[in-house]
């Protein structure tokens, strides 16, 4: 029997996974999600006896994982504390996939991958394991300086000395930037239009970066100097993709995390991402005036760079097609599972 | 008007020695300004008297009092407190703090630390302060609060926070700024003096934008780009000079991103090559008007160096242009000026500023 991978999944893991084309087997951290995804053929669902008598039987190449939740045992919670948690904790399903499953690979020598598409930019206390034991540990938000992945995630880690004397900086090398890339899936969405907006922005106000660009744009849109499409309402994912491909820019600042979706919607619909400068290393990065534009967060920096760039549009078609090409070639989450699964199309 | 300062070094009473007390917390300080137990009870009584009308903290170094549940364990808990209560600057800033909270006079942080994070017991000081000016700032200014405690595991767990909430509008950015009393005597570089096309000296062991941006530089050496790294440590004079002999200084991020060097560069009259910024930052320097920066994934600093010395009349302006904004905005007095008219008390301080 061929081996395939076995994938240890959170939320954001299950998400990527719709859009797999190579057989693995999965385990849910948390088996209520697995019904709300649409999964392909390909996809062997497992529970956790599965997944170990598998381990044991030499099936799986290798084990793919998301950080884990929480910890088992709260080094941060005072003792008598930690007792009375342990109380919901034994028996706790979702927690017992994510350690007994890592160490049963472990013991059986199987090769573990970890990725982390969340929003944090920093490895858990209780994920400082993983990281000694995988090959690579992919992440999205990976900050610039290895020392941020760590800072302030133990007591041992409140300060930079003690960071850079700790072993687990000799495992840093294996920390590699990943995207939060976009679905295969919704190239469906995406239809050819022509250009109607200048400018298009829409999303939560989630993190003063978008607050920022919101204000700044319904002043710009006051002013009619430029044709906005700001709306005020969430969009359907239809709507969302249609006014993107109308538009020759659109604005995309940070939110909780610096990537988002929304670069990379952008982009598939062939208009130019406009985003504040990166605060993480990224991979395969959209370049500054070929594929989108950066602007400063501080003062008028997302004005000026717009009053810049659209003194060019038939640059920014051009930018538009080249950005297209980027995503479909990088940054679709069919060819993120296979970067990280090192499997070669 | 008089202001105390405390903290690791001069920063405000450097600029405004005349109305200014300054007390250090570092241990084997100059003893002259050692803040003693006996300081601060005599301090303690001048404030209660209100004889200060501004206190100004400038936190250099991670402050987290000895008594923090954060030590990893009783024993060390009772090893550092008693390593304390023999080296009282351990501890003085904390001690101090408790005589602050007596009284009402306003305090600003000058926070130049290179860490973007906040401890508990500086969490503490920013519900005490007017102003915490952070340097090392994140963009999205929930972030410093990150793992700070373990209810601090992510954003939406530090917006609930009550405390945090209500300070996050005093905190701003701030810069590490250059010494003006250094840069004095530099002389201006024409552009035929310049015989270096780029010029880098640091350590590189600290970051890996610095190790992966030294290979870079070296290729573009090989490739016939003049690029001088020297071997050894050189002295200050030394190092103005070949900044000024440089079209561009490379001038990565470090330990924090905000660094010296990049007004150094501007003030000898060169043009820093920085990789995009990971900070808020007070009073920017812009890409192609007072600097240049990079994407720090590979190519990106080959690209920006290339692309810069194509135009070297573009290189003078762009450096002459950089040079006045730092000029006007990242010299230390500037700074002191700047936190002085946040705290609303620039017009009394004024007659009083020096430029260092």
């Amino acid at each position: 029997m061929p081996q395939k991978p076995l994938l240890l999944a959170d939320e954001w893991l299950l998400g990527v996974v719709q859009d797999i084309d190579l057989p693995v087997a999965l385990v849910s951290m948390q088996e209520h999600l697995v019904p709300r995804h649409t999964l392909p053929p390909v996809v062997e669902v497992l529970d956790r006896k599965q997944a170990l008598a598998g381990l044991q039987e030499g099936r799986f190449s290798r084990l793919l994982m998301s950080p884990r939740r929480g910890p088992f045992w709260d080094k941060q919670r005072p003792f008598v504390s930690r007792v009375w948690e342990m109380r919901k904790k034994i028996g706790d399903e979702s927690l017992l996939r994510q350690y007994a499953i890592p160490k049963a690979a472990l013991a059986c020598g199987v090769p573990m991958t970890v990725v982390d598409f969340s929003d944090t930019f920093h490895i858990a206390e209780w994920d400082h394991p993983l990281l000694q034991a995988a090959e690579t540990y992919w992440f999205r938000e990976m900050p610039i300086h290895p020392y941020h992945l760590l800072l302030n995630t133990s007591r041992r880690f409140r300060r930079y000395s003690n960071i850079s004397k700790n072993p687990l900086m000799r495992e840093m090398h294996k920390v590699q930037p990943i995207s939060l890339g976009l679905s295969d899936a919704r190239q469906k969405f995406v239809k050819a239009a022509a250009k109607r907006h200048d400018i298009f922005f829409s999303g939560a106000d989630t993190g003063p970066a978008r607050v920022q660009a919101r204000q700044i744009l319904q002043r710009l849109k006051a002013g009619g100097e430029f044709q906005i499409y700001l709306p005020e309402t969430t969009l359907s994912q239809e709507d969302f993709y249609q006014a993107c491909a109308e538009s020759h820019v659109v604005v995309s600042p940070s939110g909780w995390g610096w990537d988002c979706y929304r670069h990379y919607e952008a982009g598939l619909c062939a208009s130019v991402p406009v985003m504040n400068y990166p605060t993480i290393r990224r991979y395969r990065p959209f370049i500054d005036g070929e594929h989108g534009f950066y602007y400063d967060l501080e003062g008028d920096g997302l004005e000026r760079c717009l009053r810049k760039i659209l003194s060019d549009k038939t640059r920014l078609v051009e930018m538009g097609q080249r950005a297209r090409a980027h995503v479909l070639e990088y940054h679709l989450f069919s060819k993120l599972l296979r970067l990280v699964l090192k499997e070669t199309a | 008007m008089r202001i105390l300062e405390i903290g690791g070094g001069p920063f405000v009473s450097s600029y405004a020695p005349a109305i200014s007390d300054f007390y250090c917390t570092f241990h084997g300080c100059d003893p002259a300004v050692a803040l003693t137990r006996r300081r601060i009870l005599a301090l303690r009584k001048r404030l209660r008297a209100g004889e200060y009308d501004l206190v100004v903290y400038h936190i250099t170094a991670k402050a987290t009092a000895p008594w923090h549940r954060g030590y990893v364990s009783l024993g060390a808990l009772g090893g550092t407190v008693a390593a304390s209560l023999l080296k009282f600057q351990k501890i003085a800033w904390h001690y101090f703090h408790w005589v602050l909270r007596d009284c009402a006079t306003p305090l600003i942080v000058i926070d130049t630390q290179d860490a973007p994070r906040l401890t508990v017991s500086e969490s503490y000081w920013l519900d005490r302060s007017q102003f915490w000016f952070m340097r090392e700032l994140p963009p999205n200014h929930m972030n410093l609060f990150l793992g700070m405690t373990r209810r601090c595991g992510d954003v939406v767990n530090i917006q609930r926070n009550p405390l945090l909430r209500r300070n996050f509008a005093k905190i701003e950015p701030f810069s590490l700024g250059y010494f003006a009393e250094e840069m004095r005597d530099l002389k201006r570089v024409e552009p035929a003096g310049k015989i270096h096309d780029v010029f880098y000296a640091g350590k590189s062991h600290t970051s890996s934008v610095r190790e992966r941006g030294l290979e870079e530089l070296r290729a573009l050496k090989a490739a016939g780009v003049r690029v001088y790294i020297p071997e050894t440590r050189l002295s200050r004079a030394d190092f103005y000079q070949a900044c000024g002999q440089s079209w561009l200084v490379w001038s990565p991020e470090g330990q924090g991103w905000d660094c010296y060097r990049h007004y150094e560069a501007l003030m000898s009259y060169s043009v820093p090559v920085m990789n995009y910024p990971t900070i808020e930052k007070l009073a920017p320097l812009l890409d192609g008007e007072h600097c240049f920066y990079y994407r720090p994934e590979a190519g990106g600093l080959t690209e920006v160096v290339q692309r810069a010395l194509k135009d070297k009349s573009a290189l003078a302006r762009i450096a002459e242009q950089g040079r006045a904004h730092a000029l006007q905005h990242h010299a230390r007095s500037q700074l002191t000026r700047h936190v002085l008219a946040k705290a609303g008390m620039l017009a009394q301080a004024e007659p009083h500023l020096t430029e260092g």
